[in-house]
């Protein structure tokens, strides 16, 4: 395992349970994962640099890995309530610890009314903070020379396009709090354990290396840079294992009905066999399967409309960059 | 033999002379002329009608008679009434041949024969002539008993002019054979002429006559012949074959010279004692007179004129008969045919006797028919199989090449030297007896012969009977029989059918034409068919072409391909095919192409002209001129009242909300610029007051196409106002979405873009709309279908588009700017905030405009209570803009604790005193050191000091020297304390969350910040220059329907 080049598959596994995947996938699905990410990650690394080259310089900025991700905007508040928190987690550290527990806890009830006036005061206090961190360059407001200083009563103000990630983020909670609602204590604790996995949560080291960022960028990308795209990553192994989820799906009930029209032809092989109490389930819940994954990943990959519709009538070839899931 | 021959060319020269009158004037000279020599051929139609009668049984002479008639009841309904013109046409040509046959005879008989009897014009009376057909019909009378039955037949179907030439004929030379067969050819194709103009053809064959016919020209090409030098030529020979329809005035100018030509040498001939020149001055006069000298002439080489120029005649029109000519054109490759140099020796073909000629090779139609003939052997030689498809084109050539070489005239080419050589002998043997006549007659002989050939080329008959066996015997004739022979079979045949004319006239054809037998492959055509199509290859060919001309390689038509232009002669033709009258023999391509007129062909000339003349620029300028000023009548004469269809109401709708968004962001640009001179104004110390004044703003109105583009005359569709207007709307966009200017050329590209964009929309849609499928779709999903296909998923992005984009976007605006100009009112407040009247003591003059009261919306100086306002409008709404520099300045400074000097203002007045070397001990302890070093340091300054002077150096007691200050020191010495942070920056207050250069489509933004707008690349159009308004109705550029801004 040492020698392995396939350093995740444990953080795989848990990122593909929290979305869904309730089996033990092969190691190969594992693989073709990791491959599939760390392909994204350096697509990631090679764009940003673009974009940060044109811009003058050589680091990489959060902003730039954002820019790439921009017309997901329901991708970039999510990443934006996570940068805010990871934010406030670090100064929590710094400050006393006690506030912690309690904004964390709000947010896995998704600032549910439940903290006191204090805590309410202090996450106001944080939430400033976060507001004043992220916000983008291409914000209507930096159109202009020169900003004006934000006072308080303005950052209280919740912007429309954060409403709109806060549903969202309420919809995942909701899916998530549908599949752990029948967990025993055991298996939420698996599942809270699985939700925490991530590509970069204190292994920014083996990341780096993993990822050949050495190699990709002039200069070492920052701790943001990293936290970005652990949260990136975490989001691609869910997309990836939700679509081929869905194939799966689909696959399975293809070769339902197919099996139910061979009983029907040939009624008589199949009916005779009873079942018993000890037997083995009918169908076996199958693991996903490379070949499932391939297909997502063909899928995710496949050009919309928009992105070719400039050539359209135009003849000759389309040429594409990887997609960035 | 000989007779029959001249004959033959005669009858073709007299055509073509009569047409060629006919062309000049249609004057009467000629007619009278005719009319003059009918009488002499009166005479001579006498004698030969003896001698015919002689020679031929009465019945036939009776069934000759008899035939015209039948002919004529079928031919007259085509052309009744000009029978009789024709006729008299044809006696004139008989006149014509009568008196060129004479000439002829004079020519060859002149010297043996000086007591002919000549009649006013000099001619010779046919008394000779007929004395030598008698013996040539005595001499074939045995063989061709058979053939006056034949040639009787062959009459019988000749027109009714044709009968009456070959009723001289068949007194004439009636049991010739072969010259029969020619008359009869000749008059077959005339008759073929006429018959197919009945029939209408179509255009099946055009595409293969001209295949040959490009193959022909590029031989030509390769022949380095070019086409002038061959019309020259033809024209020379005044044979009308030029196949060029671009000079028909040279055919007729020269068809001039040589009739005046003629004149004047029958004037020179009978009055040849007058002239005081001796016949070499003459003939050399002549040589320099003559037009259009043969390009053969050669003084050196006698005879070589008239040979060549019959034998390129020859050759040409052999390689003009493209129905058979083709494969013999050049010589046979070996990639074609690799044995063929083991089975030929001597390869020949159709170039190869082309250059030959051109390098005057040949000395004597012996060769050159050799060479000739030499083809179509070799041809039969190696493709040895009867059936051969390459068979059927030489026996079709060699049958030509037969038919034509008796029009070569047998001469051989002899130099000059030689005989003259032989005259002087000749004339030393005459002795003194006649030497001026006979002399004279030779040149005139030979001066004659020049202006002969200028009208036919075989004026000298050369010796019949050795070249008919030339021909008979040459093994290279088929089956070796001679035509004669060949003829009797189906001379047979044709007595069974002879009521059917057609059928006869096929039968003919066979008789001319197939001497070999090779009649199966023509046997499938009509006789008709192909005398049309031999006959009007040239000239369909030609039509063809300049058809072909109009359209491009994709069968399209060439927009700018030359027209086809209407010739006044081919529209006489026209006419003349319409009114039925001559149809064949009065057109001018007859003269020129030795070919009928085609109406098929004919694309222009039946074209009549138009009445209406279309409309000029005059009329049109006027009645723009009055739609203008009916137009500008309603609007009060204000044409930027006009409205168009293009402008967008700016008080409703999108377009309001854009125009509100880029007011918007216009007015926060002026807050933001105020706001960064505020910051300069706190750090710097002094500002330049061309930092202080506003960059103006334009505001934008919408402006509508050019006035002249609105006048309903005009049409609004074209591409270039369309643009224009779509350009307007793009920079529009562009504004709303936050730039301030942009470039003309980005500014196009990106309309260019939408253009393609759009288009493509219409095109996904169209496409939808017309398909086959027969899954069809409604309108509804076709919209959404063509949509989805184009980039937009559904048709609620465009409307969240609108909403977040532009409408949220506008309460954004709004929103940052109420706070931008909060904060600048904070930033303002504590300059103005202890303002008083003596503020204004210093510079109160310079007022500058900057409304910052107005943005305090303070009344600062209470002008406002005391009505001031109004009195002194400008005090109200403007601060001295230095005085608030000054306050800022201040103000800021003090915020950093610099104000020292309002603390301390006790101190001002002290002036700290100079340390003395003595006061060095006073010190703390701590500083002695120093000011030890520093006491040293400034003697020896001060002794330098001295020396420097001149004054000696003696150091002052301690007391009186001075301690150095550290600004007296030299440079070096100073102590140099850094006074900045070693970043050499002095860190602002200005507060950048993110550094500013980035922004949303990045590079072009920061390159255009950089890359000043060049003038020279506006010519498309600039939107952000304000000049451009719409006054200037008549600009080439029809319209600027820029986003257009006022100062």
């Amino acid at each position: 395992m040492a020698d392995n080049k396939y350093k995740y598959r444990i953080e795989i596994q848990q990122m593909m349970f929290v979305s869904g995947e309730s089996n033990d996938s092969p190691v190969e699905t594992t693989s073709l994962i990791e491959d599939i990410v760390r392909g994204q990650v350096i697509e990631i690394l090679l764009q940003a640099t673009k974009t940060a080259a044109s811009r003058g310089t050589k680091s990489i900025a959060p902003e730039d890995v954002i820019f790439l991700i921009r017309h997901d905007k329901a991708k970039v508040n999510r990443l934006r309530t996570y940068l805010s928190w990871k934010d406030v987690r670090k100064n929590a550290r710094d400050q006393e610890g006690g506030g912690t527990e309690s904004l964390i806890e709000g947010d896995a009830a998704s600032g549910g009314a439940g903290g006191g006036a204090q805590a309410n005061d202090s996450s106001k206090m944080l939430s400033r903070y976060k507001k004043s961190k992220i916000r983008l360059p291409w914000e209507l407001q930096f159109m202009f020379s020169e900003q004006h200083l934000e006072t308080a009563e303005e950052s209280e103000q919740v912007d429309d396009e954060e409403k709109a990630a806060t549903i969202a983020s309420l919809k995942r909670l909701k899916m998530a709090d549908d599949r752990t609602r029948n967990m025993t204590r055991e298996e939420y604790v698996h599942w809270s354990e699985c939700r925490q996995a991530s590509f970069t949560f204190r292994k920014a080291k083996r990341f780096r290396e993993w990822a050949q960022m050495a190699q990709l960028c002039d200069s070492r990308p920052n701790d943001d840079v990293i936290d970005i795209l652990g949260f990136l990553t975490f989001e691609i192994v869910c997309s990836l294992t939700e679509e081929a989820m869905q194939i799966k799906n689909s696959e399975e009930k293809l070769n339902q009905i197919k099996s139910e029209k061979e009983k029907s032809q040939n009624p008589g092989q199949q009916q005779k066999k009873r079942k018993y109490l000890f037997d083995k389930p009918d169908e076996l819940a199958n693991p996903l399967m490379p070949y499932h994954v391939e297909e997502a990943w063909r899928r995710l990959q496949s050009m919309d409309f928009k992105h070719k519709a400039a050539r359209s009538f135009g003849g000759g070839m389309i040429r594409s960059r990887t997609r960035l899931i | 033999m000989l007779a029959l021959h001249i004959r033959y060319l005669l009858w073709e020269k007299a055509i073509d002379y009569y047409y060629n009158a006919k062309d000049l004037d249609e004057s009467i000279d000629n007619i009278e002329e005719v009319s003059d020599d009918f009488e002499l051929i009166d005479n001579l139609d006498e004698l030969p009608l003896d001698d015919g009668e002689k020679n031929n049984d009465k019945t036939e002479v009776t069934e000759k008679e008899s035939a015209p008639v039948k002919v004529r009841e079928e031919e007259d309904d085509y052309d009744d009434d000009d029978d009789d013109d024709e006729d008299g046409e044809k006696e004139g040509e008989e006149n014509k041949k009568k008196e060129e046959e004479t000439k002829d005879v004079d020519m060859i008989d002149g010297e043996d024969k000086p007591d002919l009897q000549y009649n006013d014009e000099n001619q010779v009376i046919l008394e000779i002539p007929i004395g030598i057909f008698k013996s040539v019909t005595s001499n074939n009378n045995n063989n061709n008993n058979n053939n006056s039955q034949d040639s009787s037949s062959n009459d019988s179907q000749t027109t009714p002019e044709n009968s009456h030439i070959n009723h001289n004929n068949s007194n004439n030379s009636n049991n010739s054979n072969n010259n029969i067969k020619d008359i009869t050819a000749i008059e077959d194709q005339d008759k073929l002429i006429r018959e197919f103009n009945k029939v209408y053809h179509n255009f099946e064959y055009d595409r293969e006559t001209l295949i040959k016919r490009r193959k022909l020209e590029k031989s030509d090409l390769q022949l380095e012949d070019s086409k002038n030098n061959q019309g020259d030529n033809e024209n020379n020979n005044n044979n009308g074959n030029s196949s060029s329809l671009d000079e028909p005035m040279a055919g007729i100018n020269l068809g001039a010279g040589s009739t005046s030509l003629q004149h004047l040498l029958n004037t020179i001939k009978s009055k040849r004692d007058d002239v005081p020149l001796n016949d070499h001055e003459l003939r050399s006069l002549f040589m320099d007179v003559r037009k259009n000298r043969g390009k053969w002439a050669s003084n050196e080489r006698v005879g070589q004129e008239e040979l060549y120029e019959a034998c390129e005649k020859v050759v040409s029109e052999l390689r003009g008969y493209t129905e058979h000519s083709t494969p013999f054109l050049n010589k046979v490759s070996k990639r074609e045919a690799p044995n063929y140099g083991l089975i030929i020796k001597k390869p020949m073909d159709l170039n190869t006797v082309m250059k030959k000629l051109k390098g005057f090779s040949y000395n004597s139609k012996q060769e050159f028919v050799d060479d000739l003939l030499l083809i179509w052997s070799n041809c039969l030689t190696y493709n040895a199989d009867p059936k051969h498809f390459m068979r059927t084109h030489a026996v079709a050539m060699q049958k030509k090449t037969l038919k034509l070489i008796p029009t070569i005239p047998n001469i051989t080419i002899r130099n000059r030297s030689d005989i003259e050589k032989e005259e002087e002998l000749e004339e030393e043997k005459n002795g003194g007896s006649t030497p001026s006549a006979s002399g004279k007659s030779m040149k005139k002989g030979r001066k004659r012969s020049r202006p002969d050939q200028v009208k036919s080329e075989a004026t000298e008959p050369g010796t019949p009977m050795s070249l008919a066996p030339s021909v008979v015997d040459s093994p290279n004739v088929g089956g070796s029989e001679t035509p004669g022979t060949e003829i009797l079979p189906s001379a047979t045949g044709n007595t069974t059918n002879a009521e059917d004319e057609d059928e006869d006239e096929e039968d003919n054809d066979n008789l001319n034409g197939d001497a070999n037998g090779v009649t199966e492959e023509e046997d499938e055509f009509d006789p008709e068919l192909l005398a049309w199509r031999s006959l009007t290859a040239k000239s369909r060919a030609n039509y063809c072409s300049q058809r072909a001309e109009l359209f491009d390689e994709n069968y399209h038509l060439k927009p700018e391909a030359a027209a086809i232009i209407r010739q006044s002669n081919e529209m006489k033709n026209f006419n003349q095919y319409l009114s039925n009258k001559e149809v064949i023999s009065k057109t001018q391509s007859l003269l020129e192409n030795d070919e009928p007129y085609l109406l098929e062909y004919d694309l222009t000339g039946g074209i009549p002209g138009f009445k209406y003349s279309g409309i000029d620029k005059e009329t049109e300028e006027k009645n723009e001129q009055k739609l203008a000023d009916v137009l500008l009548q309603q609007v009060n004469g204000d044409a930027s009242k006009l409205k168009s269809s293009f402008v967008l109401p700016t008080d409703k709708g999108l377009n309001k909300v854009y125009f509100q968004n880029i007011h918007e962001i216009q007015e926060i640009r002026k807050i933001c610029f105020k706001i960064s001179l505020i910051r300069q104004m706190q750090t710097q110390q002094f500002v330049h007051h061309t930092q202080m004044k506003q960059p103006e703003i334009e505001s934008i109105r919408e402006v509508d196409v050019d006035n002249a583009s609105k006048l309903p005359n005009h049409d609004s569709y074209n591409n270039q106002i369309q643009f224009a207007v779509l350009r307007r709307n793009v920079s529009k966009i562009a504004m709303q979405t936050g730039f301030e200017k942009t470039e003309p050329f980005a500014v196009n590209t990106l309309t260019q873009l939408a253009e393609t964009y759009m288009s493509n929309l219409i095109k996904s849609l169209k496409l939808h709309t017309e398909s086959n499928s027969s899954n069809k779709l409604d309108d509804t999903s076709i919209l959404l279908l063509s949509l989805l296909e184009n980039g937009v998923n559904k048709p609620d992005d465009l409307y969240t588009y609108v909403q977040e984009r532009i409408i949220r976007s506008q309460e954004k605006l709004k929103d940052l700017r109420n706070k931008l100009s909060n904060f600048l009112k904070e930033l303002l407040r504590p300059g103005l905030e202890n303002f008083n009247e003596r503020s204004f003591e210093d510079n109160s003059e310079q007022f500058m405009t900057g409304d910052f009261s107005n943005d305090l919306g303070d009344d600062f100086f209470g002008f406002k209570e005391l009505g001031l306002d109004k009195e002194f409008n400008m005090l109200s709404t403007s601060i001295p803009i230095y005085l608030l520099h000054a306050r800022l300045n201040n103000s800021y400074s003090s915020n950093g604790g610099a104000s020292k000097r309002y603390k301390y203002e006790d101190l001002q007045e002290y002036i700290p005193s100079y340390l003395t070397a003595a006061d060095v001990d006073k010190q703390i302890k701590l500083l002695r050191p120093f000011y030890s070093k520093l006491n040293e340091k400034s003697k020896a300054h001060y002794i330098k000091l001295q020396k420097k002077k001149g004054e000696p150096a003696d150091l002052p007691d301690d007391n009186s020297l001075l301690l150095i200050e550290d600004e007296e020191l030299p440079q070096k010495q100073r102590n140099i304390r850094p006074r900045l942070p070693p970043t050499g920056k002095i860190t602002a207050i200005k507060k950048k969350i993110i550094a500013n250069s980035f922004f949303l489509p990045d590079s072009d933004e920061d390159s255009e910040g950089i890359v000043p707008v060049d003038d020279r690349l506006n010519d498309l159009g600039d939107f952000s220059t304000p000049e451009l308004s719409g006054t200037d109705i008549r600009s080439p550029m029809k319209s600027h329907p820029t986003v257009k801004s006022e100062a």
